[in-house]
């Protein structure tokens, strides 16, 4: 049991902050709230821990749930809306065979052994960030410029007495389950049966729970990103609960992955083209905040950072590798994924959706990306391109279906 | 047919093509064997070598191995010792070596002496002058 007490502190705490928060604004909805305030939590307590120099520890981790729960005590219950109806119930089904299947798979893919998952190990032996590990010049291979916030939860539950391969599993399912609410919510207000469909395509993916790419950090980011989405449409009309939930939202993307960081700015984009300059600045100003604070962290301890071909024509030429490979070399699953995203983004800039102009910037970066690569563009591609396209696809889906179905297709979720 | 009834049934069939991908892709099972490298057994020795945190240490692979074949080698001590700050040999410039670890099959680094060795990785410490 010793693998879920990091999710177990982390949600305690994110809890505590949920019904504290509650005295201040609508918080949100449970099953969305919780996991993401825990998960910033953890990863603000975890930073400031290194800032102050004081060692991860397992009493130092649980500190922060402790006077979280201690603090629900003065806070007033936030309304919990469960309705439990034929439709949610194939849905929760579906989210809770998946977590179950998830939860009691040790993670070993290659990424998680030689990238996740070392770095949740380092970060727990130097009981920090372990600048110097990640300064360390051979340990470029093991892209220490990656953001931390999947490495940061791993270590904590390591900290905590898992296994980093178990806490990776426990911390899976607990993706599973919210990446389900996050969709529930963003197909709103659609007929049940459809959104129940969103629900079930977004936790039954490829890829994301596949056992062999277990104990990545996509299904973290295909969570943070429906997450990210639900609040959109509120945060873009001034609601303060909504503008904080996307601010930690997309904080919380721009710490995982760098497409993560794409997703972050294209959302703080697609807030200030709805014109609350407000909700715009809070979001933008934390996306910004994280991402320049990781970024001169990197700076000051000389972290190695992945090398850019920026020239044009070097570009120009890599674009014609993309799409050869793409012709010629693509695998079966990418040829779909990439042919379901076409379907997606016609659909959705159709129905003029909020979510659009947040996964057209993420696509345009992840294109940039590809073209800038110095590894070689057909191994780049070969290796990465069928995770970078599911992880915010299960979101994508249910805006998708959330626009086609529902009577106003510009309307975000609202119930 | 209205494009409102085709939108409604390309973005369901979007979402039932995704579905029908994963449901084989979750439930796709991995024999034991295959969930650790190959090379994880050789390199497992390493957890329990007196090496003191924090040191650097270079990892010499048998002779006649490329970039490509032995760097996973030095991922997977990585993984072992989490701890240590480790090389591939030849070491970065300015890194002063003090410690040395060989695989089976690597040869012996010259001016270092043997202190620790099991199941065939052998610790390497400098020798005094």
């Amino acid at each position: 049991m010793s693998c879920w007490a990091g999710v177990v502190v982390a949600l305690t705490l994110g809890w505590g902050l949920w019904r504290t928060s509650a005295r201040f604004f609508a918080p949100g909805e449970f099953l969305i709230a919780v996991p993401l305030w825990g998960m910033v939590g953890t990863l603000t307590w975890l930073t400031l821990l290194d800032l102050l120099g004081i060692p991860w520890s397992p009493g130092a981790l649980v500190l922060p749930a402790v006077a979280a729960a201690l603090a629900t005590l003065a806070s007033p219950r936030p309304a919990c809306p469960v309705r439990p109806t034929p439709w949610a119930l194939v849905a929760a089904g579906a989210a809770v065979a998946q977590a179950a299947l998830v939860a009691t798979r040790p993670a070993f893919g290659w990424d998680f052994r030689y990238i996740w998952g070392l770095r949740g190990l380092v970060f727990t032996h130097a009981a920090s960030h372990a600048s110097q590990w990640l300064a360390w010049l051979p340990n470029r291979w093991f892209h220490p410029d990656y953001p931390p916030a999947w490495p940061d939860l791993l270590a904590a539950g390591v900290t905590l007495g898992g296994t980093v391969e178990r806490v990776a599993a426990s911390w899976s399912a607990v993706f599973v389950l919210a990446l389900g609410a996050a969709c529930w919510r963003l197909t709103a207000p659609t007929p049940p049966p459809v959104r129940a469909l969103a629900v079930v395509a977004a936790t039954w993916a490829p890829l994301l729970w596949s056992p062999l790419y277990s104990g990545y950090a996509e299904p973290l980011l295909a969570f943070l990103t429906a997450a990210a989405l639900v609040s959109l449409p509120g945060a873009a009309r001034g609601d303060r609960g909504e503008v904080v939930s996307l601010a930690l939202a997309t904080a919380a993307l721009a710490l995982t992955k760098n497409e993560g960081i794409a997703l972050a700015v294209g959302v703080s984009l697609a807030v200030a083209m709805r014109g609350n300059r407000r909700a715009a600045l809070t979001v933008g100003g934390a996306v910004c905040v994280v991402i320049a604070a990781w970024r001169a962290y990197l700076a000051v301890e000389a972290v190695p950072v992945e090398p850019r071909e920026l020239a044009p024509d070097i570009a120009l030429r890599q674009l014609g590798e993309l799409l050869q490979w793409i012709i010629r070399a693509a695998p079966a699953i990418d040829i779909a994924l990439l042919t379901v995203w076409l379907v997606v983004a016609a659909l959705l800039l159709r129905a003029r959706a909020p979510a659009l102009v947040a996964l057209a910037f993420w696509g345009v970066a992840v294109a940039a990306a590809y073209l800038t690569t110095q590894q070689g563009i057909a191994w780049h591609l070969a290796t990465s391109l069928d995770r970078v396209l599911i992880a915010p696809l299960p979101a994508a889906i249910a805006c998708t279906l959330g626009v086609t179905w529902s009577g106003d297709a510009r309307r975000g979720p609202d119930s | 047919m209205t494009t409102t009834a085709l939108a409604r049934i390309a973005a369901v069939a979007a979402a039932a093509a995704v579905l029908g991908l994963g449901v084989p892709s979750s439930l796709r099972t991995v024999p034991p064997e295959q969930r650790r490298p190959a090379w994880a057994a050789t390199l497992a020795p390493l957890a329990a070598a007196p090496i003191p945190s924090g040191r650097a240490v270079v990892l010499v692979t048998p002779a006649g191995l490329d970039a490509e074949t032995s760097r996973p080698l030095l991922y997977e001590a990585c993984w072992q010792r989490p701890d240590l700050l480790l090389a591939m040999a030849p070491p970065p410039p300015g890194m002063r070596v003090e410690l040395v670890v060989t695989l089976p099959g690597a040869p012996a680094p010259a001016g270092f002496s043997a202190i620790w060795r099991r199941d065939g990785l052998v610790l390497w410490r400098r020798a005094s002058p």
